[in-house]
């Protein structure tokens, strides 16, 4: 019943009234779209585009923008609210036929906008896709607009509630972001990036609510129902407000208590958030202090400015103590139950296949008729990443074992020789995936124990065969043609590389020298773990040892070196058809037979 | 009748309306008169439910008012500090209230019109106070209220524009038997026209009573005496006030003024004594005297 009341009965002929005064906006409307849209395009010789069609997108947004702004300035002089809501026609009613006036407005401004964008000619994108999301946009703006009116006394404070209402699931985002990151600081193996992509891509589906999921994936049916939801939470909002507004306080900034207590905590959590940029390399301890001062000070100055008084009230102390209490526990709670996930290891035997490494950008394809594409590791399936030109995928047993050795012995300590930070996916038999994020400290008393575990996974088969197919897969070069090679000599005296010796060049010999040269290093390397980590496309690991060196002091130098480039005649990207190895002394075996060639 | 009982709101910690109870009859004009500040506006505005009471209730003819209800769709609310909407004129705001009034008669319209010589085509807000007051008052005469509100309707009115709307005013509560509850600080001409008085103070109706029984109770008397006057306590009336101007005495008082006119004879020689007309700004100074305001002595 109390809904039927809602519309007044005088509702179509009201909101002829509404549109009948709207006329003056109607014309400089149109006139501002004409000019920029139309007039413009066709002086400058451009031609109409999807530019000037964004363009009268934007200029409509402000137009709809101001004029609920301008009906809504009702609830907040203490004149017109007694003019209107003295009239036989309740809060709501008036509410509702405002929403519905703006609404029709909006829809005559995007109807002639689609029909100038059916005049487009040459276009690089769907022009429809301009509307996809921003038709949406204007009318949850105007329901918007109409709450925060509701909860506003002021015309200027409704006009900055209204984008921050309309921003709010992006501002929660934030805030639940900084509390990943603070999770990832309480618990060793947590990534805010891995919790964060977690969350949006399974919880909270901001690209569904802001409608570009439909620009990105394309329209479908579910773009209804996710707007008509919208709307009616967004109106069963309206409706509660409304009921519950205390008119009595317009010209107030906030004329609601609990969203002025809401909005104050909301704003003052994003200040430190947004310095957080600023102290992004402050330890746990440094962050929450930095926080909790920050908030507070935030929090302090947002209450002066709604209450307009330097003294708080009890409520707003009551609040903040509570917040900060809400705050400790959620470190304390956080801590606690991520404790009982930091020391979890699988078993190998549950596990299909392991990738480890620093890449979290897969760029791969999920079926083999699928387009290539980029993802993070968080995103990617397993099928995704075994078609990944930049993934190694372990799936022996004694590797997978051994992986998860070098795992345990990374949670027992995160010292390292330097700083360095890497992934560890492990996807589950039954579909599972379990990721795992460390970051390592450089300490200078590191005990080298993750040596040892990372050069016994290193030097199996297994490892090898995968790492560095080119050197210990003796089916490596089957079917291809002979390599096309070229060398290029680094050192103080620059010589250059006879064509005869290029023309002597023995892959076979080549690859037996490495493969003995890597043996060596892969069993005495202290630095091993980075070589693990690294993407299979990159031989740098003789980088240390070659090309330039950087000193502070002195200049750069050049040290003695073999820089071989080896080409295929094959186009996939699965076969490495190009790579390049810089061979220095510490490679003796290499680098003596490439200098044997020389002589 | 329009019943309010018990009414109460405050803003934020300020109690503004305290257990308010009014009683205001079907063909009666009720004057709503009080010092400033004292809630006359709050309590109109609680009466069209521009704001909601925080406990109290509203009934018209029994029936509880809400801002839902029916019957609140009958009363028009005439605010002090007048509003219009950008570029209205009378008639758009005319068109505009025929949608929202279902009693709105063009007929009375035109005639209102007509007899206060306003332009209806002329743009609202450029017309003068006076003129805004005239336009809005037809606009509530022409939407057939059953409880008109009205809130410093006549402020800023000459005596000739007043008059012609005390004239269509009390024809209309006559003819339709409307309820009238009107704000005002022109006590002289709220005495000539109302038929009950309802006396706010600090937020409380500290008297409400018709108008002929507030006059009844409330006598005044001048009489001059030999020798010097002491008030007189007595328990056939009440002295409320007593004031020398020259050698006459100017006293209020409530109770029997034939024994106190036989006390003076028995205690003084009595020169003079005359029973004066008791108006509604004796009535109300008195009344808002006793509950201590406007009681200060101004410091020399």
């Amino acid at each position: 019943m109390e809904w039927k009341n809602s519309i007044h009965k005088n509702t179509g002929r009201l909101v002829i009234n509404g549109l009948k005064e709207k006329r003056s906006w109607f014309l400089v409307s149109f006139l501002i779209l004409f000019i920029t849209v139309i007039i413009i395009p066709i002086i400058t010789g451009s031609r109409i585009q999807e530019g000037h069609i964004a363009v009268g997108m934007v200029e409509v947004f402000f137009l709809v923008f101001i004029n609920c702004m301008i009906d809504f300035s009702y609830m907040h002089d203490g004149r017109k609210l007694a003019y209107s809501i003295s009239k036989p026609i309740t809060d709501l009613q008036k509410i509702n036929v405002t929403i519905i006036t703006n609404v029709v407005f909006t829809t005559v401004l995007v109807t002639v906008l689609f029909v100038i964008s059916r005049f487009i000619t040459t276009s690089y994108m769907d022009i429809n896709e301009v509307f996809i999301f921003t038709v949406p946009w204007l009318i949850t703006g105007i329901f918007t607009a109409a709450i925060s009116g509701i909860l506003t006394g002021n015309s200027i404070s409704g006009s900055l509630a209204t984008i921050i209402n309309f921003t709010l699931p992006l501002s929660f985002l934030a805030i639940i972001n900084y509390f990943f990151r603070i999770v990832e600081d309480i618990a060793i193996g947590f990534n805010s990036s891995i919790l964060f992509n977690t969350f949006i891509e399974n919880y909270y589906r901001i690209d569904k609510l802001y409608f570009v999921k439909y620009v990105e994936d394309g329209f479908d049916f579910t773009y209804f129902i996710v707007l008509a939801t919208v709307l009616v939470i967004l109106y069963g909002l309206i409706y509660v407000l409304a009921k519950r507004r205390k008119h009595e306080r317009s010209g107030e900034l906030v004329v609601s208590d609990g969203y002025k207590s809401f909005i104050s905590i909301i704003i003052a959590s994003l200040v430190p958030i947004a310095f957080s940029s600023i102290f992004y390399n402050v330890g746990f301890s440094g962050r929450i202090i930095t926080f909790v001062i920050l908030f507070a000070l935030a929090y302090y100055l947002i209450n002066a400015v709604l209450e307009k008084s330097f003294r708080l009230n009890r409520l707003t102390i009551k609040l903040f103590a509570g917040f900060m209490v809400f705050f400790a526990l959620f470190i304390i709670i956080a801590d606690f139950a991520t404790n009982q996930f930091e020391g979890r290891l699988p078993v190998a035997s549950e596990i299909s296949s392991v990738y480890i490494g620093s890449n979290t950008w897969i760029y791969s394809q999920e079926t083999d008729e699928s387009e290539f594409e980029g993802r993070q590791i968080y995103s990617a399936t397993e099928e995704f990443m075994k078609k990944a030109d930049n993934v190694i995928l372990y799936e022996d047993q004694q590797t997978i074992q051994a992986i998860i050795d070098v795992h345990r012995e990374v949670i027992r300590n995160q010292d390292y020789y330097y700083n360095m930070s890497f992934v560890i996916a492990y996807y589950y038999n039954n579909g599972d995936v379990l990721y795992r994020y460390y970051n390592l400290l450089e300490k200078s008393d590191y005990d080298g124990q993750k040596d040892v575990f990372v050069k016994e996974l290193m030097n199996k088969d297994d490892f090898k065969l995968k790492r560095m197919p080119f050197v210990y897969d003796d089916g490596y070069l089957t079917g291809l043609v002979k390599p096309s090679i070229t060398i290029h000599y680094e050192g103080k005296d620059v010589k250059s590389i006879p064509q005869s010796a290029i023309g002597e060049f023995d892959v076979e010999i080549f690859r037996a020298n490495l493969k003995k040269d890597f043996d060596k290093y892969l069993m005495e390397s202290d630095k091993s773990l980075n070589f693990l980590i690294q993407s299979p496309n990159d031989y740098y690991f003789m980088e240390p040892y070659g090309r330039y060196k950087v000193d502070t002091t002195e200049p750069y130098i050049v040290e003695e070196a073999y820089y071989v480039e080896i080409s295929f005649n094959e186009e996939s990207m699965k076969s490495k058809n190009y790579f390049s190895l810089r061979v220095t002394k510490a490679f003796p075996e290499t680098f003596e037979y490439i200098a044997s060639l020389m002589d | 009748m329009l019943q309010i009982s018990l009414l109460n709101k405050s803003f934020r910690k300020f109690h503004v309306l305290k257990d308010i109870n009014v009683n205001a009859e079907a063909g009666q004009i009720y004057g709503l008169v009080g010092s400033n500040g004292c809630g006359k506006t709050t309590l109109l505005k609680h009466i069209i439910q521009v704001f909601r009471q925080d406990s109290g209730e509203i009934h018209y003819n029994n029936n509880l008012i809400t801002e839902k209800s029916e019957e609140i769709k009958d009363f028009y609310y005439v605010q002090d500090d007048l509003f219009f909407p950008q570029n209205s004129t009378l008639k758009s705001l005319y068109d505009f209230e025929k949608l929202l009034y279902t009693d709105m008669s063009l007929e009375k319209f035109n005639r209102l019109v007509k007899y206060f010589k306003i332009d209806i085509n002329k743009k609202l807000n450029s017309m003068s106070k006076g003129q805004k007051r005239q336009a809005a008052f037809v606009l509530a005469m022409a939407a057939n209220p059953k409880v008109l509100l009205l809130d410093e309707i006549v402020d800023g009115l000459d005596a000739v524009i007043r008059r012609k709307f005390w004239n269509v005013l009390i024809k209309e509560v006559i003819e339709n038997n409307i309820t009238v509850i009107i704000s005002s600080h022109a006590l002289k001409e709220l005495d000539n026209i109302c038929d009950k008085v309802g006396i706010m103070h600090e937020g409380t109706i500290i008297k409400e009573e018709e108008m002929e029984s507030l006059k009844e109770n409330l006598k005044r008397v001048q009489f001059a005496i030999e020798g010097e006057y002491e008030d007189i306590i007595d328990e056939s009336f009440t002295l409320l006030k007593s004031i020398k101007v020259g050698s006459v005495y100017f006293v209020t008082l409530r109770g029997d003024v034939d024994a106190f006119r036989k006390s003076l004879e028995d205690r003084y020689k009595l020169l003079i004594f005359d029973e004066l007309a008791v108006n509604l700004e004796e009535i109300f100074i008195t009344e808002l005297g006793g509950a201590g305001y406007g009681m200060e002595e101004l410091d020399s």
